[in-house]
């Protein structure tokens, strides 16, 4: 009886066509959400770069990506993304990253909860999440969102996802195996200290959590993320002098941003701050002069010429301008030095073309200023680098795309 | 967009930005999302129509079915969305003016059109009827 009555109400769907999507009798069966389906998506970007100051351009297909996801039923699915970056990775040649982006399981609590285990994103900042090409603006992502929040930040762990009942508010926690301060780096902070699934030491751990809150076109979120940098065991770690533990020689980071869109108009701003309190006794092992403080703020308004485009296939041109600050070593300990370099402004200017909500063809220019060089850190400079300018010109040309 | 358009969603945007808008959407947050949990027979639920408040819309909660629905009014005229994303079937929410996937950052308009990728089909559209007076929502 359910058979016949599911198959008349298909007929009738596709009887009467509606403006959005029309349903199937295949689809019938598989929108209740309860039988197994797998999914297969992707997405990439390929973008032409000039560096003005060294008079270098490049091309680079930057990143093609597969997504892979299974719903085995109401409450199991599994999502994955394999990333290849930079097109190609060859043996003994520099460049190129074969990489599992996410792959993990997620089991669905209620209509509001579900959790995750394997390698996932948290939720910290605006492009963590939500990093596909065709939804930002500029063919580089901004540079606080990679290099203070390193995006794609994903590490292996279980998660807890919620929205409260009544109230515009999700809520999200992580724990996630911890960085690894030996591979933290002058001029990319932590970013060399994720683990990304790889063999991550599990002696350290970290907390995040998010609040976000999303009504009327605003989005508001606020986010943290808390420690231990030491994956060693207690003896070893003592022996260096470093704290070990779960949250041993912490790093925490705190981060807030803003999305508002009002008809053609949006904006967006996100601030964050990168505390690393034992920055002094990470120096004294690794010698990698990790700062204790750095910060970053950018923000980015935008507006559509063709917001009134009504035509089946949503068409968008974006004008934009970003603006962004950051200092990589606002604070540092005794036994580091303050590189003037680290505390930049970029200003990035562009226009990002929608043909279809899947495809964006991108154009931007970025001014980029920093502070001057110092002598008292390049320890083996390249003896072909010409002397460093404190105002460049980039310019960007490209496309990207998912499905 | 004529001159005039232009410069009246320019000053709205910067009144939002000095903070406004935010004082108001914070004071908005105190709403509650009006949310309507339904006993589902037969594959339809039953809405009484007096549940749609001024806010235009109603989130349906049917019992034994996997994602709410989102039923929206615009004059006397009802639209049932299923709250699934197109693109790899993850719930999404409605925030009064667009519907959001959290897994890869798809939005569709207040007509389930795609207005972000990667989703390239618009939401599902259930069909509605009016009863007496109740609201017929038939789910499949």
């Amino acid at each position: 009886m359910k058979r016949i009555t599911l198959s008349i109400l298909s007929l009738f769907f596709i009887l009467f066509k509606s403006q959005a999507q029309t349903l199937t009798s295949e689809d019938s069966l598989s929108i209740s959400g309860k039988n197994a389906a797998t999914y297969i998506g992707g997405y990439g970007n390929a973008y032409y770069h000039y560096d003005s100051n060294q008079k270098q351009a490049l091309i680079n297909l930057e990143r093609a990506v597969l997504f892979i996801g299974h719903r085995f039923n109401d409450k199991f699915s599994f999502l994955s993304e394999i990333e290849i970056e930079d097109a190609k990775v060859s043996g003994g040649e520099e460049g190129g990253e074969v990489a599992i982006e996410q792959a993990y399981l997620k089991f669905t609590l209620s209509r509001n909860s579900y959790l995750t285990a394997g390698l996932f994103l948290p939720r910290i900042g605006i492009l963590n999440e939500n990093h596909l090409p065709n939804t930002f603006n500029g063919n580089e992502r901004t540079r606080i969102e990679s290099l203070l929040i390193p995006s794609t930040w994903r590490e292996l762990g279980v998660g807890f996802y919620t929205s409260l009942n009544n109230f515009p508010v999700e809520l999200s926690f992580a724990l996630i195996n911890g960085l690894n301060c030996a591979g933290f780096e002058h001029g990319n902070l932590i970013r060399g200290g994720r683990a990304e699934g790889r063999e991550a030491t599990a002696n350290n751990l970290a907390l995040t959590g998010a609040v976000k809150y999303q009504k009327n076109n605003l989005v508001l979120q606020l986010s943290a993320y808390a420690g231990g940098s030491v994956g060693l065991s207690a003896t070893e770690a003592r022996i260096l002098n470093l704290s070990p533990g779960p949250f041993g020689t912490p790093v925490m980071l705190t981060e807030g941003n803003i999305q508002y869109k009002i008809n053609a108009f949006s904006i967006k701003a996100l601030a964050t701050i990168v505390s690393i309190p034992d920055a002094e006794k990470i120096n004294n092992v690794f010698s990698n002069n990790t700062p204790e403080i750095a910060y970053g703020i950018y923000g980015e308004a935008a507006y559509n010429f063709l917001f009134k485009d009504d035509s089946e296939n949503k068409r968008s041109l974006f004008g934009f301008l970003r603006y962004e600050k950051f200092d990589l070593n606002a604070t540092v300990p005794k036994n580091a030095v303050n590189d003037p370099v680290m505390d930049q402004q970029h200003i990035v200017l562009g226009l990002s073309y929608l043909p279809i909500p899947q495809i964006a063809v991108k154009a931007d220019v970025r001014f980029a200023k920093t502070g001057k060089e110092t002598i008292a850190l390049p320890v083996n400079p390249d003896p072909l680098a010409s002397p460093h300018k404190t105002n460049n010109t980039f310019i960007n040309i490209g496309f990207g795309f998912s499905f | 967009m004529k001159r005039r358009e232009f410069l009246k969603d320019g000053c709205s945007l910067c009144l939002a930005l000095s903070g406004g808008t935010f004082l108001l959407s914070a004071l908005d947050s105190c709403t509650p999302i009006p949310i309507f949990r339904a006993q589902s027979e037969n594959h339809r639920v039953k809405i009484p129509l007096q549940k749609f408040t001024d806010v235009g819309y109603l989130i349906v909660r049917p019992s034994d079915y996997s994602y709410d629905v989102a039923v929206l009014k615009t004059n006397d005229e009802y639209k049932a969305f299923i709250m699934k994303c197109t693109h790899a079937d993850n719930p999404v929410k409605f925030d009064g003016i667009e519907f959001r996937c959290n897994l890869h950052g798809s939005v569709f308009d207040k007509t389930g059109k795609v207005e972000k990728g990667p989703a390239e089909k618009p939401l599902f559209i259930l069909q509605t009827m009016k009863q007496d007076d109740y609201l017929i929502v038939s789910l499949i």
